[in-house]
């Protein structure tokens, strides 16, 4: 990998502040040759971690809203069995 | 009252006034027959006739959806996006943006963050609707609140990626153990790479590329030559 291919790397991190990427491209240029593969393993898992972070965080919130709808079909299912419970009473 | 009001007549006669022939051509389609669309609900008619209302200013897109049901939620679709895009405006105050800003999170318009947010808005309207329209005040507050959730947390996930990496690059190097993988394992991985001389650097607490580098390694040695891959520690 070369200075320019990780400065291409790093401006695809955009989920980090502008200030924050615009001062790893400045220090690009003085890394040691063969100290760029490192950074550059370094920022990729970095931003695999934060990716499978948030995966997770949604698959967690969508189980939670299984539940929840569950939970709100058995009760509205409840409250129309309640209604139609009501109309044969008063039959 | 105003759903009461909204029958397939008044819509019909918002159709009526100044439609272009291929427009015309909707109203005599079965989809839009009246009890078709007395079925809707209140929502779902309020905004198909905003969305008949702006078919007739020339929006083109609203005459390929022949369902009414498809107009209303195209419509409302549109709606939530805008006004969503509005509460991101910097114009504008909106709770999200107030999270943001009081933690100097710069998070532009268009940005992938941003549309990382919409996405997340979308999967839940889904989940919870199956993409109906939400005419359950109950379900859409559901929607919202975890919608809000979801937010922030992405949002708080995104200051503490930001105050976990380091100021300069060279902490990088410096604050971290590192391992090599040898050209030549690299060049038996990748042959059509025409680096030969390439190595790979991996960190030495990520247990999961190293516990990786000596299975493939292990897979890689060549019993017939004696050929020995090794992961060179620095």
């Amino acid at each position: 990998m070369t200075h320019e291919e990780l400065k291409i790397y790093i401006k695809t991190l955009t989920h980090l502040k502008e200030s924050k990427i615009k001062k790893y491209l400045e220090q690009v240029d003085e890394l040691k040759k063969e100290d760029i593969p490192k950074v550059y393993t370094y920022l990729f898992k970095k931003t695999a971690d934060y990716y499978a972070d948030i995966g997770g965080v949604i698959n967690k919130i969508e189980k939670e809203i299984d539940e929840e709808l569950y939970k709100y079909k058995i009760a509205k299912d409840k409250k129309n069995l309640d209604v139609v419970r009501n109309q044969i009473d008063d039959l | 009252m105003l759903g009461k009001m909204l029958g397939a007549k008044i819509i019909k006669d918002q159709l009526d006034q100044n439609l272009t022939p291929e427009q015309k051509k909707i109203l005599s389609d079965p989809n839009f027959a009246p009890d078709v669309v007395d079925k809707l609900g209140k929502d779902a008619k309020i905004s198909l006739v905003k969305a008949l209302t702006k078919m007739k200013k020339g929006v083109e897109w609203m005459g390929k959806l022949k369902n009414p049901r498809d107009m209303a939620i195209e419509f409302q679709q549109g709606e939530d996006k805008r006004k969503y895009d509005d509460r991101l405006d910097h114009k504008k105050s909106a709770s999200y943006k107030e999270y943001a800003d009081a933690r100097g999170i710069e998070i532009e318009k268009d940005s992938p963050i941003h549309e990382i947010i919409l996405r997340v808005k979308s999967i839940i309207a889904q989940r919870i609707t199956g993409g109906e329209l939400i005419e359950d005040p109950e379900l859409a507050k559901m929607r919202d609140n975890y919608t809000e959730v979801l937010r922030n947390i992405i949002l708080q996930r995104i200051e503490e990626e930001e105050e976990e990496l380091p100021k300069d690059l060279n902490d990088i190097i410096e604050e971290n153990s590192w391992g090599t993988i040898n050209s030549d394992f690299y060049n038996k991985l990748n042959p059509q790479d025409d680096n030969n001389e390439r190595s790979i650097n991996f960190l030495k607490d990520d247990e999961g590329f190293t516990h990786r580098a000596e299975a493939m390694i292990a897979a890689l040695n060549n019993p017939n030559t004696n050929e020995e891959l090794q992961i060179d520690e620095e």
